[in-house]
């Protein structure tokens, strides 16, 4: 099974996902965006004709809703969902967030009849929200230009989802039951749960083994671990990861990161499927995350990991050993390609990364990336533990520099490294 | 000794370089950072690091401006500066980054080197933006 990248959409990417079509395999579509900017996603997806799925976000309305407001009112994409999700979410338009209790009857058991309501309004929205795109003026000139939404239908429908603070608890039972009553009413489509869960349950094997046992016969599989960062993991979140995938994967479906970077390229040995993540952002993500942009950053490939431009820049200055570091992919190499090489380092990269625009950062990733994967399908386990070996090695290596950040150490390399140990 | 506050290392700082006829710029940006204090004289440059404590982040910061400045410092409460390790000078020194005491008003303590890590496309760019600031 090839291994599978998807993009996260949002508007500033829309020229990289056209341009770079052939460096990822599909798109990921978070539903509040499809929800506010519906042509252009139709738009997108019939330009790169990707495979897609929609991430339904359900878990945003059970956390604290100022997590999606914007001077204390809910940002207009979230309006629109909940506009299009309708009960119970509308609820949370007052500021209050989704809990277990209003999916529970009387007697509190889950009120399967409302979660199976919910779940044919969700599951119908990623199906049919294509052929409702925007208003009509602007579907007039879509099908003016040969746009039409018929035939974009998603790779696999998500289940609505939330976010469970500990293996066992209400929100991990609502999920589940979401998922249950969700598999029930997919139709013909194939049906993906997401674990979305804090990162306790790498500790606890014998929670993972229920969760794998809860989990049976579904299509597929996304997780989500709450804010698992790939350069801070720790050695024991790495044996659970791996054991999670390793156990959900005895069901021979497919596997995916909801968020990710290296480690889940890495994964894909031990049988992940693939991994979603935006361009150049989005490697991990706490479901408390309120959002807001960050400044370039730029992917060091023997790294594996991003720094700001800032810090890119001043590491490549620092010497000329630095500088024969730099990135030969198709994007830095255009630029490589008119600096004479003659240039002292620090000029070099002055002139580098003043030639670097924000799509440049964002190409540059997505050809590394597609780089890094394409030569891990390729290598055998002891060939990716060599390859590991030879970054560390560089990493050793370089000329330090004031303020250089922890991203240049190689511990997360080394502790990677335990996966193949 | 008068409990000082990062507005007051400012003002002093600001009266310090103004005597000296340099233009004033504060929280100027380089790359997504911004530089406490950017002094500006004809084609000369100096940069102000300044801190109420962590001298180890200053000093990272002030190497990074060495790419866009002639002249780069941090500037510290004078206690600080007292009860600091010669760690702090050593380090400094070592990059080429002066000193600035700040106690009531502002005095040099270590000079700054010449920077010898100017990226001219980087450091024009920089002062085409503090010249539109200017404006």
């Amino acid at each position: 099974m090839d291994f599978k990248r998807f993009y996260r959409y949002d508007f500033a990417s829309t020229r990289i996902l056209i341009d770079q079509v052939t460096k990822y395999y599909g798109i990921a579509i978070s539903a509040q965006i499809l929800s506010y900017t519906p042509t252009s996603v139709v738009q997108l997806l019939h330009e790169t004709k990707k495979p897609f799925f929609i991430d339904p976000m359900t878990f945003v309305f059970a956390r604290d809703i100022d997590n999606i407001c914007r001077n204390n009112k809910i940002r207009k994409s979230y309006q629109k969902l909940i506009e299009d999700y309708g009960e119970p979410f509308t609820n949370c338009a007052s500021g209050t967030g989704l809990t277990p209790s209003q999916f529970k009857k009387g007697d509190g058991e889950f009120d399967l009849s409302l979660i199976n309501k919910v779940c044919r309004n969700l599951l119908s929205y990623q199906t049919k929200k294509f052929g409702v795109a925007a208003d009509f003026t602007k579907y007039n000139k879509l099908l003016k230009k040969g746009i039409s939404s018929r035939g974009i239908s998603p790779s696999f429908l998500v289940a609505p989802y939330f976010y469970a603070n500990q293996y066992g608890d209400d929100y991990y039972k609502l999920s589940l039951t979401f998922a249950q009553e969700s598999k029930k009413i997919k139709g013909s489509f194939d049906l993906y749960p997401v674990i979305c869960i804090s990162k306790e349950i790498l500790w606890n094997e014998p929670q993972i083994v229920n969760l794998v046992k809860d989990y049976v016969d579904f299509d597929g599989y996304m997780i989500w671990i709450d804010s698992l960062d790939e350069e801070t993991i720790i050695p024991q979140q790495l044996i659970g990861l791996k054991s999670l995938i390793e156990k959900l994967s005895a069901y021979r479906k497919p596997i995916y990161f909801m968020y990710g970077g290296f480690l889940c390229d890495l994964l894909s040995k031990f049988g992940l499927s693939g991994y979603s993540s935006g361009i150049c952002y989005g490697e991990k993500r706490s479901v408390d995350a309120v959002g807001g942009g960050a400044g370039n950053r730029y992917y060091i490939p023997f790294v594996h990991l991003k720094i700001s431009e800032d810090l890119a820049n001043a590491f490549f200055a620092r010497s000329n050993k630095n500088k024969s570091l730099m990135c030969t992919c198709p994007i830095c190499s255009k630029i490589h390609n008119y600096l004479p090489p003659s240039l002292d380092s620090q000029t070099y990269s002055g002139r580098f990364f003043s030639e670097m625009d924000f799509l440049d950062y964002r190409r540059h990733f997505l050809n590394v990336k597609y780089e890094e994967m394409t030569d891990i399908e390729t290598m055998t386990n002891a060939q990716i533990n060599l390859k590991l070996d030879s970054d560390i090695q560089k990493l050793i290596d370089i000329d330090r520099f004031p303020g250089q950040p922890s991203e240049l150490d190689s511990r997360h390399l080394r502790l990677w490294k335990i996966l193949f140990s | 000794m008068m409990h000082i506050r990062e507005e007051d290392l400012r003002c002093a700082v600001h009266d310090y370089f103004k005597c000296k006829n340099y233009s004033i710029f504060d929280e100027h940006k380089l790359f997504a950072r911004k530089i406490d204090i950017v002094a500006k004289r004809r084609n000369e440059i100096i940069t102000i690091e300044l801190k109420m404590r962590a001298w180890e982040r200053a000093i990272q910061q002030a190497y990074l401006n060495q790419r866009v400045s002639n002249y780069s410092y941090i500037a510290l409460p004078e206690n600080i500066l007292n009860n600091s390790k010669s760690r702090l000078f050593d380090e400094a020194f070592k990059n080429g980054i002066g000193i600035i005491s700040v106690n009531g008003s502002a005095k040099q303590i270590m000079g700054a080197k010449k920077s010898n890590q100017i990226q001219s496309c980087l450091r024009s760019n920089f002062i085409k933006s503090l010249s539109s600031e200017e404006e």
